[in-house]
């Protein structure tokens, strides 16, 4: 098991994950790398890890989820071995939005990330028919709104542009306004129960109703196709859609392989990386919409494996990376809301996307204040040998021998870290800072606060903010 | 021979509390309940980190006609939730209990010690010391007195029970971590019946243990499941005067209740109405009224037991069960086995 098995591992986990620390590289690395992307294609075979009946009892209100469910989501995403299937309930919360500054339920909107997890590697077209019948959506997007000889058109608009085709492709647009008017109309009827107010005893979940006698049977065209569609005919005849299978195949490139333009620039824009998204399309079809398929070609293609650095982290990704590096939060303790607060400050709030859009990735998530918030928590984390993982790193480096070169302090560093790669000038500048006394003696005093100030460097790079 | 065990009735009585998340009439994710030589009740609201919510971690007092009294205890906020904070805040409160003077003892499974209380809610001190050894614990969970005012900890990460006086002197413990007769994992909470024998709710074993008073083994009864006599992590547990014994089985969201030998009796689900102290806040805004009229399966919705953490019973066979997800306590009253004379 090389150095290059271990890199690659770092970075499949960066992305098909939250970062890993060593010793769970090593370990997967050992088991080899297409054995770890069908352990993580497959999390219902393969223990999480997870001991929420332990998290339960101390954090008691996250039992039967009624509040605190951000720092909820959050706990999962920093101890779950099965990472990718929490990384695609981010994947889809951040695409099939709804926001809790609409909803006000937390107990209906973890409800729906559930179904993300429950469903995000499944059938495409299933997918679809839940999110459709997802009470936080039809609250969200106001389908409770839309009647037989009435429509409010949202849900149906939504549906097309932004949750499965695009607004158009290789310069065409992919529908009409008819088609978003039709589609309103086969969605008639697909409504929520009056819910229980959260007084005096707190928010139920709310539910799913279809009301028969609120759905408009006529006949409608849509696509092209006529016929008395409801939702789910509908959305069969979305998922039949070359636009689908671009639009998904996009996506998940943009989420798990590199930095694309934003969404609405899509129609205009070709994708970065054509023969990727053909293959992923073809898997598409191929697997009758199975996204899990067409994550299995997409984490084992060349074009994923050499696409190291090429995504900034999204904020989410920057504190649970942080968190699962330096090994904080895998017991539980006071203070947890604060780590939520963290992602928030620097632009991401879970629950709460900006718009239906969701949220604008790559270098949007960058700015003056976010910049500075994001170096300060990361650097603050890493300093602190109390944590479990920057004690690891302390210990690996400190076996190396009785001294090390400022070279090696560096390098160390950098692997232990998940094989970051700097560029020249920041790696040589980074070096001569090492440098500068000497060899390092690893028995010393100051030696663990000398790796943890080149630790805090590291983080402070603009390489660090890639993934 | 006896053939047939009479059967246990219940009858449903009334709902108290509401959710506030600052303090008066209501809890705020109530984790514990207990109740005074006055039959007042009670409870320890666990409440949540949030600074707005303040106090929210505290002990409210009333009587079981929904009558407020008072509250006592505040919250901490993670910064200040350190060994050397001021006596009388909590952090992670877990448990309450009454000594025959009236105090009231309060567990704190973060700050890892005893707050007690006069009966009039004044902070009169605390004692506790982080460990393992004699005297010391680590996360203590239920408390319960026997009649010589001795106090039973359960001592949750030690795998232990561990008796001290009143004032903290140790006097003796029992228990190793396991699944063997005598062996916890991750207990929670602690009974004591009528004949000084105690009952703990070995929680991540899913069941419950029968010891004497020195802590001798004598029974335990139930496994990991949700059918009738098994357990998703049980956290409470009483024992009424007649030996019936009641436990909170948390995840299953419900209470099942025990003969006296550990056999299944019967299992309550919930029944709640809308309290006092409900009403009241449901008064004051006409559009929650309003919501609860048009509701769909409110009532079927509202009575079931969301996340049942502790029980009670008192001696007159009223048992009162508090739920951390509803805010709340509902009360039932055991029926009698016993014919009370009259006409056929």
């Amino acid at each position: 098991m090389g150095d290059n098995d271990i890199a690659l591992m770092a970075h499949l986990m960066r992305r098909a994950g939250f970062g890993a620390r060593y010793d769970e590289l090593e370990e997967r690395a050992a088991k080899g790398y297409e054995a770890t992307v069908e352990e993580l294609l497959h999390p219902d075979d393969n223990p999480d890890g997870l001991e929420l009946d332990l998290a339960e009892r101390y954090f008691i209100e996250w039992n039967h989820h009624t509040r605190g469910l951000p720092e909820y989501v959050a706990w999962r995403m920093i101890n779950s071995r099965a990472a990718l299937s929490e990384k695609i309930t981010l994947f889809w919360h951040g695409i099939l939005c709804t926001a809790d500054s609409k909803t006000q339920s937390y107990i209906t909107s973890y409800a729906e990330l559930e179904m993300f997890r429950r469903c995000g590697m499944g059938s495409f077209r299933d997918l679809l028919v839940e999110i459709s019948r997802d009470p936080a959506m039809i609250y969200y997007l106001d389908n409770c709104l839309s009647h037989k000889g009435a429509i409010n058109e949202n849900y149906g608009r939504e549906l097309l542009e932004l949750f499965s085709m695009g607004v158009g492709m290789d310069g065409k647009f992919n529908y009409t306004e008819e088609d978003v008017k039709e589609c309103a109309r086969a969605f008639t009827g697909w409504t929520i129960a009056n819910g229980i107010p959260g007084q005096p005893y707190g928010r139920y979940e709310a539910r799913f109703v279809y009301n028969a006698a609120d759905h408009d049977e006529g006949e409608k065209t849509f696509l092209g196709e006529t016929g008395n569609f409801n939702g789910e005919d509908v959305i069969d005849i979305i998922c039949k859609q070359p636009a689908t299978a671009r639009f998904l195949s996009r996506h998940l490139y943009r989420y798990f392989v590199a930095d694309d333009v934003q969404v609405p620039s899509w129609m205009d824009t070709p994708p970065p990386d054509p023969e990727t998204i053909k293959m992923l399309e073809d898997e598409y079809f191929r697997s009758n919409y199975n996204i899990r398929s067409m994550l299995r070609v997409l984490l084992n293609s060349d074009a994923f494996k050499n696409a190291r650095f090429s995504r900034i982290k999204s904020p989410i990704e920057t504190v649970i990376g942080t968190l699962r590096l330096a090994g904080d939060w895998t017991s539980p303790k006071p203070g947890f809301e604060w780590i939520f607060d963290e992602m928030k400050y620097m632009g991401q709030e879970i629950f709460n996307p900006p718009s239906v859009e969701g949220w604008h990735t790559g270098q949007e998530w960058i700015d003056g204040g976010t910049l500075v918030h994001r170096i300060n928590f990361t650097a603050e984390f890493v300093a602190n040998l109390d944590h479990p993982g920057i004690q690891d790193i302390v210990s690996r480096l400190a076996s190396n021998g009785p001294t090390i070169t400022g070279e090696q302090l560096v390098e160390g560093c950098l692997r232990y870290m998940g094989h970051y790669e700097l560029s020249e000038e920041n790696h040589r500048m980074l070096i001569r800072q090492a440098s500068q006394d000497g060899e390092l003696d690893t028995s010393s005093k100051d030696f663990p606060e000398r790796v943890t100030k080149t630790m805090q460097m590291i983080v402070s790079t603009k390489e660090y903010l890639y993934a | 021979m006896v053939t047939e065990i009479a059967p246990v009735t219940f009858q449903y009585s009334h709902t108290i509390g509401r959710q506030e998340v600052r303090s008066g009439t209501g809890f705020f994710n109530p984790v514990a309940i207990t109740h005074d030589a006055d039959s007042l009740l009670y409870v320890l609201s666990r409440g949540t980190e949030t600074p707005a919510f303040y106090p929210c971690k505290r002990v409210t007092v009333f009587s079981v006609d929904e009558e407020f009294v008072r509250d006592f205890g505040h919250k901490f906020h993670p910064h200040e939730a350190v060994p050397s904070a001021p006596d009388g805040g909590f952090m992670w409160p877990t448990s309450v209990a009454i000594d025959s003077e009236g105090k009231v003892y309060v567990a704190d499974e973060w700050l890892q010690r005893i707050t007690i209380f006069d009966s009039e809610g004044n902070c009169l001190g605390s004692w506790g010391k982080t460990g393992n050894g004699d005297g010391e614990f680590d996360r203590p969970s239920g408390l319960a007195f026997d009649k010589e005012d001795n106090l039973y900890m359960v001592d949750s990460r030690n795998s232990r029970v561990q008796v001290f006086t009143r004032d903290g002197k140790f006097i003796r413990k029992w228990g190793s971590f396991g699944d063997g007769d005598g062996q916890f994992d991750m207990p929670w909470g602690i009974e004591i019946d009528h004949n000084g024998d105690v009952y703990v709710a070995d929680w991540r074993n899913d069941r419950i243990q029968k010891f004497t008073a020195e802590g001798q083994f004598l029974m335990k009864f139930g496994t990991s499941g949700s059918g009738d006599g098994e357990f998703n992590r049980p956290t409470g547990v009483a024992v009424d005067k007649d030996g019936i014994i009641y436990v909170a089985d948390f995840k299953n969201d419900r209470l099942q209740v025990f003969h006296r030998d550990g056999t299944f009796a019967a299992k309550l689900t919930g029944e709640a109405t809308l309290s006092s102290w409900g009403r009241e806040r449901v008064e004051l805004d006409p559009t929650i009224t309003r919501g609860r009229e048009i509701a769909q399966g409110l009532q079927e919705r509202e009575k079931v037991f969301a996340g049942p953490v502790a029980v009670d019973v008192d001696d007159e066979n009223r048992v009162f069960v508090t739920e951390v997800a509803r805010h709340r306590v509902q009360v039932f009253q055991k029926q009698s086995a016993i014919f009370q004379g009259g006409l056929l």
